[in-house]
């Protein structure tokens, strides 16, 4: 009876942990990345979602957060990223380094509650990280 | 256009340029029918790859080249491991692991081609890139290739060195890929060196193709370069007795 339930368990622990990442989108078209600074919490896994709306791959490349990965031409991919520490990232397209450029700012907990706070309500700007 | 098409080149080029000055130095047999025989097999499995490639690429939320990758990557991790182990497995080993490293090359290098489709004067920046990106390369593995026979002159250790670097490459890669995928959790940086050797920078991108140089590993990535580093410096030794 209780091996039975076995499955149902683990089955329940994988759910909670793939629906445990928060999950972001970042844009690419025309080889320019949207946001071009995207804020996500620090200290906690996250995903992106990278969405290649251009007809030719490109490659998400960040050497700060150890991360390089080729999306093809109107496709989309998942970057696992976190926890990571309070900070400014910058990342590229490495194939078209001139104009696909962006920055993910990792904010800590108060900072991020705020930033949702305020992102509700008018979409302000990314807050400044020290 | 031109100059991001070296530097993509160079980067994808120069570990296999690097893996070949080394691998050739171990071989005694006929270097050019290995290199030959090592290069038809990558293209052959190449053309049978490149029709699924865009399957590969989406399976896993996107991360199936990752694990393609990280296939590739194990796969030539152990032959390197085996080139240490005994004598007899050298010629075989030789040519699965520059096979291995020629189509990973190969992916990487066709899916970047993928970006000048289209686009007017991008295939002949694509060509001259690609010539100017070999030839630095070429240039590279022969000082390479040259300084290790030198330095094998000396002493049998410089190759287990060079060797055991190149393997703790491909191990802390995999680890990284492995990361990537979420297979493993991304952990805190052990230290961060980009501001002393950027690893965008020239001599950044050769160590990272020479032994896998990071400027912010995390502790398992290091434990992985570490422990790779130093069995293949155990095996080469037992090896050279």
């Amino acid at each position: 009876m209780r091996l039975s339930r076995l499955p149902l368990g683990l089955l329940l622990l994988c759910s909670f942990a793939l629906s445990a990442r928060q999950e972001f989108t970042l844009k690419l078209k025309d080889h320019l990345f949207s946001p071009t600074r995207l804020v996500v919490p620090a200290n906690t896994k996250i995903k992106i979602r990278l969405i290649n709306q251009d007809p030719t791959p490109e490659e998400f490349e960040s050497f700060s957060l150890n991360r390089e990965k080729v999306v093809l031409g109107q496709a989309e991919a998942v970057i696992y990223l976190g926890p990571l520490q309070p900070g400014e990232y910058p990342f590229f397209g490495d194939f078209h380094p001139d104009s696909a450029k962006g920055l993910l700012i990792a904010v800590p907990d108060a900072k991020w509650r705020d930033y949702q706070q305020q992102h509700l309500q008018q979409k302000p700007e990314a807050p400044h990280v020290n | 256009m031109l100059i991001n098409t070296v530097l993509v080149f160079t980067r994808d080029l120069l570990p296999l340029f690097i893996l070949l000055s080394v691998l050739l130095q171990l071989n005694t047999q006929s270097k050019t029918r290995l290199l030959a025989k090592a290069a038809f097999v990558a293209s052959a499995v190449m053309l049978l790859i490149t029709p699924v490639l865009g399957s590969i690429t989406r399976l896993a939320e996107g991360n199936g080249l990752e694990l393609l990758f990280v296939l590739l990557l194990s796969l030539l991790l152990l032959c390197l491991l085996l080139q240490t182990i005994h004598w007899r497995y050298r010629t075989v080993t030789i040519f699965a692991a520059l096979s291995l490293q020629m189509l990973i090359c190969a992916i990487n290098l066709l899916l970047f081609s993928l970006t000048s489709v289209g686009i007017a004067g991008a295939a002949e920046s694509l060509w001259l890139g690609a010539v100017l990106a070999l030839g630095i390369c070429s240039s590279i593995a022969v000082l390479a290739y040259q300084l290790l026979a030198e330095l094998g002159r000396i002493s049998r250790w410089w190759l287990g060195v060079m060797l055991a670097l190149l393997a703790a490459r491909q191990g802390s890669e995999v680890i990284n890929l492995l990361s990537q995928t979420d297979l493993i959790t991304q952990q805190d940086s052990v230290w961060d060196s980009s501001s002393l050797l950027a690893e965008q920078s020239e001599l950044g991108v050769f160590f990272h193709a020479w032994f896998g140089y990071e400027a912010t590993p995390d502790i398992v990535q290091l434990a992985a370069w570490a422990g790779v580093f130093v069995l293949v410096l155990v095996l080469w030794r037992r090896q050279i007795r």
